[in-house]
């Protein structure tokens, strides 16, 4: 095989694609969402047409979007949030519907080309039947990853020339698509091999996309369901050894699933089968934690509490914690704060992050010991008394205000889970201090902006905006994003994203093998 | 023979055979040799394994059983495919490109450059008659028209060995004409064709060996002269055509006679004494002509007495 060769398969592919009508109709629905990106402007406080022909206030469209979500929170970032709906809403088209027209619009490729007539012509070029079948795939590869680059490529730019917006991480959305389609059309062109039918491929493709996904979802519920069931049995464990005490289980307790045969034959079956088939689902997980991955690490991560920081205030520079160490007021202040686990300085301020244990906490409720599981409430009704105790003590400042974002998804991850925070701003020692207290998992974190006291209020308060805009706690593990937070690249390997790539390309490279041995063994 | 392109020994071929089903042979034991530069014959009726034949050559069917070679390779190599050329039977061009693109992609497919190609396929398109309709596409195209860019695809990366199957088919007179010499300056050149058709005058002009298959097997094999024997009967063409000829040639049975002439049944010997007769009764000769038999009748013969077996 020459140049020559290849550079024909590739024009064929061309020509064949460029002649069909449903890869048409997907050219121009791609160019609806970048239409629209470039018609529709979201500005900080308004919505514009046509770069300004027209101009919407962001109320009634908001509360139709916040309705529809079921939130009363108010919605400090009305851009981002709009453009997280609208990423969102291009993240499902692509994702689903996406897969649907990418299969539909080349799944012609293999019964066409062994149609009687046409593959007698083809078929006695001198190029091996292998080579004929992968560039079919490469093909269909190349096309669909083109115009998944075309799509997002044109939103980018859409939100950056009508919105001012720019999020280049929009632009890995085509990873996702392509990565399906990768798995899906492997399986079209077998249906196709075996079947010599376009449409039994489009049919069968798209049954499979979604029982796949189907029988993924089913098998993530199952293994949360375990985990949730095998955290209760460590605690029981815990409880019993405690006190000395045997737990076993009595008679007939044993779990349901794992007596008798169909039932544990049944569950290891299921097993096997979610280890073997292609982990569709898992998309685009990966892709936000491929990007995650490649964008490099958030300013600070801290992977105990889930609790990061994506980016520092401008002029901000991480610095060693050996160098930050400062002493705090009183032991009780320090018990309060935690130990430091991230610092950094600009030439006079600080921000910095502490950790520790959340408490429990006793309070005397009449004549009464009640104990509750410390909050932020907790923790900054604590803070509030022994810092008003302190000689010389200033005035504290104390208040309650949630942290993190109220978008539902941000570049289409959930970044920040709105967490319930104390705030407390107060003076000593020529320094000006915002103490943010807030719980997340089993842990507490202090959060400290260090200012000179004499920088003005304005800038105080900049500077606070922009950096809580940046910190928060990530994702809760809610049954919705259970799985989601489990799938990484160090988890076990049933949620190893090695693993979910390795065996969904595994299982493409099956299809594919099995679509050319039939098609070597085809006489035309 | 020498300098032998096509090797064909023992070749078998059964579709549809399982464990449990003994399937169909539709090649049943054949063996030929074609050498370069060639007009090879292969005839056959429907059904006789002439296609299945041309496709293991090919590599588009697999053989049963035997061995069949190309250039000296096993058939379906891709080193023996790249210096062949093949008009299939009730073949489709993808009817998405224009005549002049597909004589491109399918030269580029057998290795041809794009820059060897445009010099080329212009020539070729004004060769097969295309010249008007080169840059419509082929779905837009009559069944002769596919027929003729068909053969130009055959063509158009210079093979040395080229198997046609049904050229003439869909094609009018004149395109057939264009095909047969086409051909024969194929033949002038040195190259092998390869020729599978039903129309057996059409292989009778062009063909130097023929052979005939049917139900798998090769039936009669060599040159067209030895596939059209010699009848002993001769046609004498006459002028006047004498009323009373039986006399005239003291014949015991009255001889077949038409507007121009008659027929006889007669040894060479015996030739020389019939013109002597005719020149004695005043009759001018204007033709004398041992009658052969058609390559058709060779063939329907051969066929029946095959189907009688």
């Amino acid at each position: 095989m020459n140049a020559n060769m290849v550079k024909a398969l590739v024009l064929d592919a061309v020509y064949q694609v460029l002649d069909n009508r449903v890869f048409r109709i997907m050219a121009v629905l791609v160019l609806l969402p970048i239409g629209l990106s470039f018609a529709i402007g979201f500005r900080e406080e308004e919505m514009v047409f046509l770069f300004g022909l027209k101009r919407w206030d962001y109320g009634p469209i908001l509360g139709f979007f916040t309705d529809f979500v079921g939130t009363t929170v108010e919605i400090d970032d009305k851009q981002g949030y709009m453009v997280g709906v609208f990423e969102w809403w291009l993240d499902r088209i692509s994702s689903n519907f996406g897969v649907i027209f990418t299969i539909a619009a080349t799944a012609f490729f293999v019964p066409q080309m062994i149609e009687k007539g046409a593959a007698d012509v083809l078929f006695h070029k001198p190029i091996g039947r292998l080579v004929l079948y992968l560039s079919r795939y490469f093909t269909g590869l190349l096309f669909i990853g083109l115009l998944s680059l075309v799509l997002v490529g044109g939103v980018y730019f859409g939100f950056l020339i009508a919105s001012g917006y720019n999020d280049p991480g929009i632009l890995w959305g085509a990873l996702t698509l392509t990565y399906l389609f990768g798995v899906i059309h492997s399986i079209s062109m077998l249906v196709g091999v075996l079947t010599r039918s376009t449409v039994a491929a489009i049919l069968l493709s798209i049954l499979f996309f979604f029982l796949n996904g189907g029988l993924q979802i089913a098998w993530g519920f199952r293994a949360q369901y375990r985990a949730m069931v095998e955290e209760e049995d460590a605690l029981l464990a815990a409880e019993a050894n405690s006190e000395s005490e045997e737990l076993e289980p009595e008679e007939g307790e044993e779990e349901e699933e794992d007596s008798g045969f169909w039932g544990p034959l049944f569950w290891n079956g299921f097993e096997v089968v979610h280890c073997v088939l292609p982990k569709t689902g898992d998309a685009d997980v990966i892709t936000r934690k491929v990007r995650r991955a490649v964008e490099g690490a958030d300013a600070y991560d801290d992977e105990l509490t889930d609790f990061a920081i994506l980016e520092l205030p401008a002029g901000f520079e991480e610095t060693p914690l050996d160098a930050f160490r400062r002493e705090l007021p009183n032991a009780e202040i320090t018990a309060i704060y935690g130990e430091p686990t991230f610092a950094a300085t600009d030439e006079d301020s600080v921000v910095s992050v502490w950790r520790r244990d959340r408490r429990e906490i006793e309070r005397q409720i009449g004549s009464k010991t009640r104990y509750y599981t410390e909050r932020s409430k907790h923790a900054g009704e604590d803070l509030a008394a022994l810092l008003g105790a302190l000689p010389d003590a200033g005035t504290v400042d104390h208040y309650a205000e949630s942290m993190g974002t109220n978008s539902p998804k941000k570049h289409g991850a959930p970044i920040f889970m709105r967490s319930a925070a104390a705030h407390l701003k107060w003076e000593r020692d020529g320094r000006y201090r915002h103490t943010i207290l807030v719980g997340t998992k089993d842990w507490f974190h202090t959060i400290e902006i260090d200012l000179p006291a004499t920088v003005d209020e304005a800038a105080r308060e900049d500077l606070a905006t922009d950096f809580l805009s940046q910190c928060g706690v990530r994702g809760s593990a809610t049954a919705s994003n259970w799985y989601d937070e489990k799938l990484d690249w160090d988890a076990e390997w049933r949620f190893n994203i090695f693993f979910s790539i390795g065996s969904t390309l595994l299982f493409t490279a099956v299809m594919l093998g099995l679509g050319w041995l039939k098609l070597s063994r085809i006489d035309f | 023979m020498s300098d032998t392109i096509i090797s064909v020994s023992d070749l078998a071929k059964t579709y549809g055979q399982r464990l449990w089903k003994s399937g169909f042979r539709a090649i049943d034991g054949v063996s030929l040799e074609v050498g370069r530069g060639s007009v090879f014959g292969l005839l056959g009726p429907n059904g006789a394994g002439k296609t299945t034949l041309i496709k293991i050559l090919l590599g588009l069917v697999r053989e049963s059983e035997g061995s069949a070679q190309l250039f000296g390779l096993p058939a379906g190599r891709a080193g023996s495919r790249r210096r062949i050329g093949y008009l299939p039977e009730a073949h489709r061009l993808p009817g998405y490109l224009s005549g002049e693109q597909v004589l491109m992609l399918y030269g580029m497919l057998s290795g041809r450059s794009k820059s060897w190609l445009r010099e080329r396929v212009p020539r070729w398109i004004e060769r097969v008659g295309m010249r008007q309709s080169a840059q419509r596409k082929v779905r837009e195209y009559s069944k002769g028209m596919t027929q003729r860019i068909g053969l130009a695809q055959a063509l158009v990366h210079e093979p040395e060995l080229i198997f046609l199957d049904e050229p003439t088919d869909g094609v009018d007179p004149v395109g057939r004409r264009v095909i047969r010499e086409i051909v024969a300056g194929l033949k002038e050149k040195g190259v092998t064709v390869f020729i599978n058709s039903h129309l057996l005058m059409e292989v009778e002009m062009i063909c130097d060996r023929v052979v005939i298959m049917d139900k798998g097997r090769i039936i009669r094999e060599g040159t067209v002269d030895e596939l059209t024997p010699k009848t002993g009967v001769v046609r004498f063409e006459v002028d006047p055509v004498p009323s009373d000829l039986q006399k005239l040639l003291e014949l015991p049975t009255p001889p077949e006679v038409d507007d121009k002439g008659f027929e006889l049944s007669v040894n060479e010997g015996e030739v020389d004494a019939v013109i002597d007769k005719l020149r004695a009764g005043g009759i001018s000769i204007r033709a004398i002509e041992p009658r052969k038999l058609t390559l058709e009748e060779s063939f329907i013969d051969l066929v029946k007495r095959e189907s009688a077996q």
